[in-house]
């Protein structure tokens, strides 16, 4: 079982970066949109100079900051669960079971991300866009938006996978957990 | 197989996957899909989920959650906490019970500024038990009273679990976070005349501690402006009208992170752990309100929430028994289960049976938040004693429990008097502009 051994090792690392490269960015965005609400406020209350779109701004923002930290969430296992009968477990049923939670996990959210993705190039066809112009960029399509959240879909299922391999890695051996 | 059926075994599919520790999201996710693909077809179930990622990350009332996590977060960074407990006990220190008093007093006014329970009990925790441990306060006594103080920052605004609320209901977060306001101030007053009255009788439990001078207790309040300007900021300007409730969590949060420039408390270390923290509650909101709109969705297709409705207005049970019997309900799924997991799970069954009964859907967003409060510190899943036992080690978690139960009984005679005089949560709301 040495390759499995491997790809653990590679699947780790690989969602490692990935996933913390996606939190920095959603991160990233968090202080953007704080100045771009405060700057909006300030434009509006003080100077009575309201911004265009700024309410699609945020939304757009928002995209970034849910989802592109999902991977990561999930990385360090920050996502909320339930240990209330799973503490009750022997070591060996709670690695079996978090394998199949994880493979489970794992095709609901590659399935959800493809189908995001499907969206996205339905929403490309129709030529979706904002319904006012976002300052300073005017009119913007929705459709990369959309590939956004699939995209963070799509690594928290690379996640899930690798949280999979590394649960098949460590599971009992016929003679039961050690 | 019955639509409603179906939705009932949906439910209880989706229990059985967070028992088996699958993440709530996912498990809300996982149960809603497969329950719309018996219903729909694979085609249409697709179809219909494609949708919801996209509408969950960009709906604007979502956005307030990270920008009010950051705000608390920067504050809580920003170390204010010993500010308001010395405030707290420069005014009630001196009393029987005093520092117990000041705590519930400190934990009020951070949750001016914070939206956690969690978040508030550590910080105030971690300034206040020491505290009351060299002044020979009672273990449970202190642990208790600093569990369930914590909770009030679920009620006084702003607060995640109203948020929620409104994003699952539709109702408005400014008029759910001032209709926290008054029942938010008689809890602390409540949790306030416990240590006093338990004090008064028995004054081993928490003895007086050294008086302080009006010049002290002037002085002591230099500390506490900040938080108060940016509470009167945040939720002043969403009362008048000024802001939306994801404009004053921007102000907020611009507002925290000056308070912890001025007070020279910024380090790039604090501020890049502030961010983490932000960015790991806004994706695990995320997945739980992406999951929770996955099976909504299937619940409404099966039509439960309405059978549920229709049923309960033919029974001959009045209004206030039907009421009791959804608190009771709250009170045991309490116990066992997350704030957040038990907002998504039942609000969608229970709210439309609430309207039904011609409730006020604000008024029930507070009564569902002190619920909320019931089970952060009741056994066996009280997130609020668990965090207080990580910081007060030596104290036995059954004793915290215990330190509790008045407590409780203070948050359950506030539910009775919300339901008696529902004006208390609503009196605010009603002259909101």
């Amino acid at each position: 079982m040495r390759w499995l051994n491997r790809v653990d090792h590679f699947l780790d690392r690989l969602t490692f970066h990935i996933s913390r490269s996606f939190n920095f960015v959603a991160l990233a965005v968090v202080l953007i949109m704080i100045l771009y609400v405060v700057s909006d406020v300030i434009m509006r209350a003080v100077f009575h100079m309201p911004r265009m779109g700024s309410i699609e701004a945020v939304n757009i923002l928002m995209t970034v900051v849910f989802a592109w930290g999902v991977g990561w969430t999930q990385k360090v296992k920050g996502h909320i669960v339930i240990d209330l009968l799973f503490n009750k477990f022997g070591p060996g049923i709670q690695r079996v079971v978090n394998s199949a939670v994880y493979f489970i996990c794992f095709v609901f959210m590659s399935a959800l991300a493809w189908k995001v993705f499907l969206k996205a190039m339905e929403v490309k066809a129709s030529n979706m866009a904002t319904l006012s112009k976002v300052q300073p960029f005017g009119i913007l399509p929705i459709w990369p938006f959309h590939d956004i959240v699939a995209l963070s879909l799509a690594v928290l299922a690379l996640v899930f996978l690798a949280d999979f391999v590394h649960s098949l890695v460590h599971l009992p051996s016929r003679g039961g957990a050690k | 197989m019955n639509p409603i059926l179906v939705g009932a075994l949906g439910f209880i599919f989706m229990f059985v996957l967070m028992l088996f520790r699958m993440p709530i999201g996912l498990s809300l996710g996982v149960a809603g899909l497969l329950g719309t693909v018996y219903l729909r077809g694979w085609e249409k179930a697709f179809n219909l989920m494609a949708g919801i990622p996209y509408n969950v990350a960009s709906s604007y009332d979502m956005s307030a959650i990270p920008l009010f996590v950051i705000m608390a977060s920067f504050l809580f960074y920003a170390e204010i906490s010993s500010n308001l407990y010395d405030a707290g006990r420069a005014w009630l220190g001196g009393l029987k019970g005093g520092l117990a008093m000041a705590t519930s007093v400190a934990c009020g006014l951070f949750g001016a500024v914070c939206g956690s329970s969690i978040v508030a009990a550590i910080t105030i925790g971690t300034v206040a038990i020491p505290e009351m441990k060299r002044f020979g306060y009672n273990s449970k006594l202190y642990t208790g009273c600093v569990a369930a103080g914590g909770t009030v920052a679920d009620l006084i605004p702003p607060s995640m679990p109203f948020i929620f609320y409104a994003l699952l209901t539709g109702e408005s977060i400014g008029k759910l976070f001032i209709a926290g306001i008054i029942p938010g101030v008689i809890q602390v007053i409540l949790f306030m005349i416990i240590p006093f009255a338990m004090c008064t009788r028995n004054p081993s439990l928490g003895p007086a501690g050294p008086r302080t001078s009006l010049k002290q207790k002037v002085v002591s309040l230099k500390g506490i402006w900040p938080t108060l300007v940016l509470f009167i900021v945040v939720i002043g300007g969403l009362y008048a009208g000024i802001f939306t409730a994801t404009e004053s969590a921007a102000v907020g949060a611009g507002g925290a992170l000056l308070i912890m420039i001025s007070m020279k408390r910024f380090t790039f270390k604090k501020f890049g752990e502030s961010l983490l923290d932000t960015g790991k509650f806004a994706s695990m909101a995320f997945l739980i309100l992406l999951g929770s709109m996955i099976f909504n969705a299937f619940i409404v297709s099966t039509r439960l929430p309405n059978t549920l409705a229709l049923w309960v207005s033919t029974l001959q049970l009045p209004a206030i028994g039907v009421l009791i019997v959804i608190l009771a309900i709250y009170f045991i799924l309490g116990c066992v289960m997350d704030v957040m997991a038990m907002t998504v799970l039942t609000i969608p069954i229970f709210f439309p049976i609430i309207t039904a009964l011609g409730y006020d859907p604000i008024w029930f967003g507070v009564i569902f938040v002190v619920m909320a409060e019931i089970g952060l510190i009741t056994p066996p899943m009280g997130m609020n004693v668990y965090v207080i036992t990580g910081v007060a080690k030596d104290v036995p978690m059954q004793d915290v429990f215990k330190g509790i139960f008045p407590y409780v009984g203070a948050m359950l005679l506030l539910l009775i008097a919300l339901i008696i005089w529902p004006d208390i949560a609503l009196v605010l709301p009603n002259v909101m502009k």
